[in-house]
């Protein structure tokens, strides 16, 4: 409740502050505002209202704005002579989820593969049991720099030419924006964030091997990634069976309109729509901005009644999962950036190739086979 | 004889870039509009989307749509 009342408060105060900055819309403004001021307590009484704000319509007379949680919601259609629209906004909630839905360790069935999978804890956001499923919350040991307390995903298991295994993630993930150490720094399940910041040397299950370094001068980036040695005793194949199962080795270009899923450590599983393809985009880092070039932009998607909607795909710590095509389960993409409107992925293949390059061999998603 | 002319990549590439250089403006990819081939143009927040003036691709229709900032997740 109390996320809930700031969500409302926040998103009153952006309609207000977008609108008065604003050049249109300057018809009826004062009566507008009076008006939403005025109804709202009873706009409140109404069971499903979220929020209101005032903003203006296509002709631009201002107008209320009720947001509700679903489309069921009733609002009247005029207060105080000003007209009301209804705009279904979903639940609001508070954007500090992942630390707030951060879970204690528990000792799940990791699901993963290789061992096969009974019923048990599947929850990303756990220790899984090993060999872990892909998805899961992972994070690093840095045992000769600072350890910082965060959780990001296991995107995969890959399978080189030469029989060894690798955990993919982004190099934001388990090499620190460029400061991992190779041959040193180690990956653990869960990440930091997912066990009250303790790092416990029995939650290893890989050693970084190698990372394509960000650059953060201007030039183009292609990919944000890195890959870690395991080994199939303690990294699966597969997401839990509840997500999507085993990844295809197959992996496919993205075309806009192609339908994809993801299983990451914050939102688990969800679907989406490939939006854009060959995408520009400037991405804020820790250590700065920095340009990619060729990128692939996903929109999430849910059923609402007989419709498709836009919904959110991705959230923070979902970084470094890998987005499979609905059905077949071919890679597409390692998703690394984007916000609660959209995702971006670097592109399956220019990742296996490069990394494929860096390490000597010949890089394949591993789909148990 | 058709007037129509091929975009070389590289020249998208470059006017992509160039369209990075303008305020608000997050990330430029291709992508379909009303069934045809577009650049589509993603800002961060209304006004700048609102206020951008962008510079034309011939008969390339840019489709300017809202996404926010992008950072990693």
């Amino acid at each position: 409740m109390k996320f809930l009342n700031r969500g409302l408060l926040l998103l009153t105060a952006v309609a207000l502050f977008v609108f008065s900055n604003t050049a249109f819309g300057q018809r009826g403004l004062g009566r507008a505002l009076e008006a939403q001021r005025a109804h709202n307590p009873n706009f409140f009484q109404v069971e499903g209202v979220v929020a209101t704000g005032v903003s203006v319509d296509r002709a631009g007379n201002a107008v209320i704005k009720v947001y509700t949680e679903n489309a069921g919601t009733k609002v009247p259609a005029f207060a105080n002579g000003v007209a009301v629209k209804k705009f279904v906004a979903g639940p609001i909630t508070a954007w500090d989820r992942p630390v707030d839905q951060m879970k204690k360790p528990g000792r799940g069935n990791g699901g993963g593969g290789d061992s096969g999978g009974d019923s048990g804890g599947t929850n990303p956001q756990t220790r899984l049991a090993r060999p872990v499923a892909i998805g899961a919350s992972i994070g690093t040991y840095r045992p000769s720099a600072a350890n910082a307390c965060f959780a990001g995903t296991l995107g995969c298991r890959l399978k080189g030419s030469d029989g060894q295994r690798y955990i993919l993630s982004n190099n934001h993930v388990i090499a620190e924006e460029n400061a991992g150490s190779v041959g040193n720094d180690l990956v653990i399940q869960p990440g930091t964030l997912d066990n009250d910041c303790v790092l416990e040397l029995e939650d290893v299950i890989g050693s970084l091997s190698g990372f394509i370094p960000i650059k953060f001068n201007g030039q183009a980036n292609f990919i944000d990634a890195a890959v870690a040695a395991t080994t199939v005793a303690d990294t699966g194949f597969a997401s839990p069976a509840e997500a999507y199962g085993a990844p295809s080795s197959n992996t496919q270009s993205a075309y806009v309109g192609m339908p994809v899923q993801k299983f990451g450590r914050t939102t688990s599983l969800t679907l989406g729509e490939v939006d854009a393809i060959n995408v520009t985009v400037n991405v804020g880092y820790t250590a700065g901005s920095a340009l990619f070039e060729n990128q692939i932009i996903i929109i999430g998607k849910r059923q609402r009644g007989r419709k498709l909607v836009d919904a959110t795909f991705s959230e923070g710590g979902d970084s470094g999962s890998l987005i499979v095509t609905q059905g077949n389960n071919n890679p597409v993409g390692l998703l690394f950036a984007g916000n609660s409107s959209v995702t971006i992925a670097n592109p399956i293949d220019e990742v296996l190739t490069t990394l494929s390059i860096l390490n000597g061999t010949v890089l394949s998603v591993d789909d148990g086979n | 004889m058709s007037s129509k002319r091929e975009i070389e990549p590289s020249d998208l590439r470059e006017f992509k870039r160039k369209l990075m250089c303008i305020n608000g403006v997050q990330a430029v990819g291709e992508s379909v509009s009303e069934g045809s081939f577009c650049l589509k143009v993603f800002f961060d927040n209304e006004r700048s989307m609102r206020d951008a003036v962008l510079p034309e691709l011939g008969p390339v229709p840019i489709v300017r749509t809202l996404s926010g900032s992008i950072e990693t997740q």
